[in-house]
């Protein structure tokens, strides 16, 4: 596909963003957001820069199924047994801090804006692989 | 294209780090390490006829007497079990990393005998070589 007409598959980009130093810990395309995504950029974030002391992070039930009814091996264990995500995010013993608002989140969200801008363009270009193998 | 995006995006808009004694980030563990815990990992129970739960269901199909030994390997969810057990369905564990990694980072080859498919092996990302089916 190339020329800015041609029609992108429709991607989501799911990836982080150091608070402090405005550096893009991790970032890679999937079809849809989730589980494996974060992880994907949760595993580039530690290789590149280590574990994190917090995240914060929005309220999608892959960080935290809390509204979900409790399933049968957990109600006889009266715990609620943590996401794919959550659980990786115990292991290695970061803070996980949900925002209550995407204005909350301020700094991720103005790089969504800054991708959407120069991202699309370089993705059109000629001679650009396929987006889902690139972390 | 992420790989040229990225470092170019840190480079405009990045700034230094603050001077505050608080550490925001550990070392983080080994990659076998990393691998262990950045995975999906599933709960499998063993049924009573030999069928895992996995979305649809799978079967494990070993002769009945051998089941009861993979169930425990199943349910424990260990890999090394698995591996010894059968290599073939512990796909992505190398032995000599103990580690499960993710099937992007293995380079998997057909071995083919003239025109008969001999058997599939996968280099590890650190470059062991194994059998993954035979």
């Amino acid at each position: 596909m190339t020329g800015s007409r041609a029609v992108a598959p429709r991607l989501t980009l799911v990836g982080g963003i150091d608070d402090a130093t405005g550096v893009v810990t991790g970032a890679t395309f999937r079809e849809q957001e989730d589980a494996a995504g974060y992880l994907e950029v949760l595993r580039a974030t530690l290789r590149r820069f280590g574990v994190p002391a917090a995240v914060y992070r929005d309220r999608h039930r892959i960080f935290e199924a809390s509204d979900r009814a409790l399933t049968l091996e957990e109600q006889l264990a009266d715990v609620r047994l943590p996401t794919q995500v959550g659980r990786a995010l115990d292991e290695l013993d970061i803070v996980s801090i949900a925002a209550h608002s995407t204005r909350a989140k301020g700094r991720v969200e103005r790089l969504w804006g800054t991708f959407q801008d120069r991202r699309v363009t370089a993705r059109r270009q000629p001679g650009a692989g396929h987006p889902t193998a690139e972390v | 294209m992420l790989a040229t995006l990225l470092p170019r995006f840190d480079r405009r808009f990045s700034v230094a780090r603050p001077p505050i004694r608080l550490r925001a980030w550990r070392p983080a563990p080994g990659r076998a390490a990393t691998e262990r815990i950045c995975c999906l990992k599933y709960r499998r129970v063993v049924a009573n006829d030999h069928a895992i739960r996995a979305g649809a269901q799978m079967s494990v199909t070993y002769n009945l007497g051998v089941v009861s030994e993979a169930a425990p390997i199943v349910e424990a969810a260990d890999p090394a079990g698995l591996w010894a057990f059968d290599c073939e369905v512990a796909s992505l564990w190398c032995n000599r990393c103990e580690a499960v990694d993710g099937t992007n980072d293995w380079r998997i080859t057909d071995i083919w005998d003239d025109v008969f498919f001999d058997y599939r092996q996968g280099i590890c990302p650190e470059g062991h070589t194994r059998v993954m089916m035979d």
